[in-house]
């Protein structure tokens, strides 16, 4: 036992050692205090920020994964189809709002003066010359029916 | 038992993981912290780096099958993490000829530092000139005081690698003295 326990303080004294023969090595170079004061240097750090440092890492610990969903081609075209859906819907919707809006204003034909009357008949001669020639022609013809049946009807009775 | 791998068992049994992660942390945060420091010489990026390091351990430690101590694998990530940051630094700055240098921009080597002097610049410019790995070992060597297993396993070298990374920064640190 005393042995094992020798060998091992052995081997800890040699590790030891090997340790500072290790620090010894770059002392010479630079010595004990210069290695010192560049640790401490780096050691310049209060308490609060490292329990500052110590809540932003459980806070963010503590937030769940945001996981990246890759879509596959059908999904691409099923929100790419969605997107469009979208887009017409709401174009149709604003198209029909539109024309609602420009909605035509009747007005009663006693309220429109008389001269606006005539400069749109003036306006529109053409077609009231035809209108009126057509329906003229129609009453000649029925007229001229009238006229005939009756003459024939006269006819008929003094033959008989 | 060691009262890190209680704390490990804890949080892997346990589904209130915040408690056994606070000990853990309050345990070794300090020292990951200024071990990185050592490393950029820059307060913000080594919080920052420091941060992500704890972030990591809270997202791999269900995993960790304590083949190693906690605090070697603890180191292993703060490792990784500082390399990364280095390399990401050297990328977005495209000085990559001056790349063992860059972390070390702003150390301290003018005469208006309250505690500089002759020695203690051409230490702080001898650092900066270490490649980051050599760098990395020198620090658990001499300032945390790490055995070279352990240092071999943050770094993923052999004990025979750890301890050539640390006598070549010290002999580069040696010739650095001398071009000064």
């Amino acid at each position: 036992m005393k042995k094992i326990s020798q060998m091992m303080e052995m081997e800890n004294n040699f590790k030891e050692n090997n340790l500072e023969q290790d620090k010894a090595l770059v002392e010479a170079l630079f010595g004990k205090e210069t290695l010192m004061d560049f640790d401490e240097n780096q050691m310049q750090s209060s308490d609060t920020f490292f329990q500052k440092q110590q809540a932003a890492i459980l806070k963010a610990v503590g937030k769940p994964k945001s996981k990246i969903i890759l879509l596959s081609n059908w999904s691409k075209l099923a929100v790419a189809a969605s997107f469009m859906a979208i887009v017409v819907t709401s174009y149709l919707i604003i198209q029909r709002n539109t024309q609602t809006e420009s909605v035509t204003e009747f007005v009663k034909i006693e309220e429109i003066p008389s001269e606006e009357i005539e400069h749109y008949v003036n306006n529109n001669e053409m077609i009231a010359e035809i209108d009126w020639s057509s329906e003229i022609n129609e009453e000649a013809e029925i007229y001229d029916d009238v006229i005939l049946n009756d003459i024939t009807n006269k006819d008929t009775n003094n033959t008989q | 038992m060691h009262p890190d791998q209680a704390l490990v068992i804890e949080f892997q049994s346990t589904t209130h993981k915040e408690g056994p992660f606070t000990q853990l942390l309050k345990r070794h945060q300090q020292r990951v912290y200024y071990q990185i420091k050592r490393m950029l010489n820059n307060h913000m990026d080594a919080d920052d780096v420091a941060q992500q390091v704890w972030i990591k351990v809270w997202n791999k430690l269900d995993g960790f099958k304590m083949e190693s101590e906690f605090s070697t694998w603890l180191f292993r990530i703060a490792y990784n993490e500082t390399l990364n940051f280095i390399q990401k630094q050297q990328k977005q700055s495209g000085l990559n000829e001056d790349a063992d240098k860059l972390s070390y921009e702003d150390a301290p080597t003018g005469s208006d530092h309250p505690k500089s002097s002759q020695i203690q610049i051409a230490l702080d410019r001898a650092i900066k000139q270490l490649p980051e790995k050599q760098r990395f070992v020198f620090m658990l060597r001499y300032f945390e005081e790490m055995n070279y297993e352990k240092i071999a396993t943050i770094t993923g070298t052999t004990v025979g690698g750890a301890k050539a990374n640390y006598h070549q920064a010290i002999k580069k640190m040696e010739e650095i003295l001398k071009q000064d």
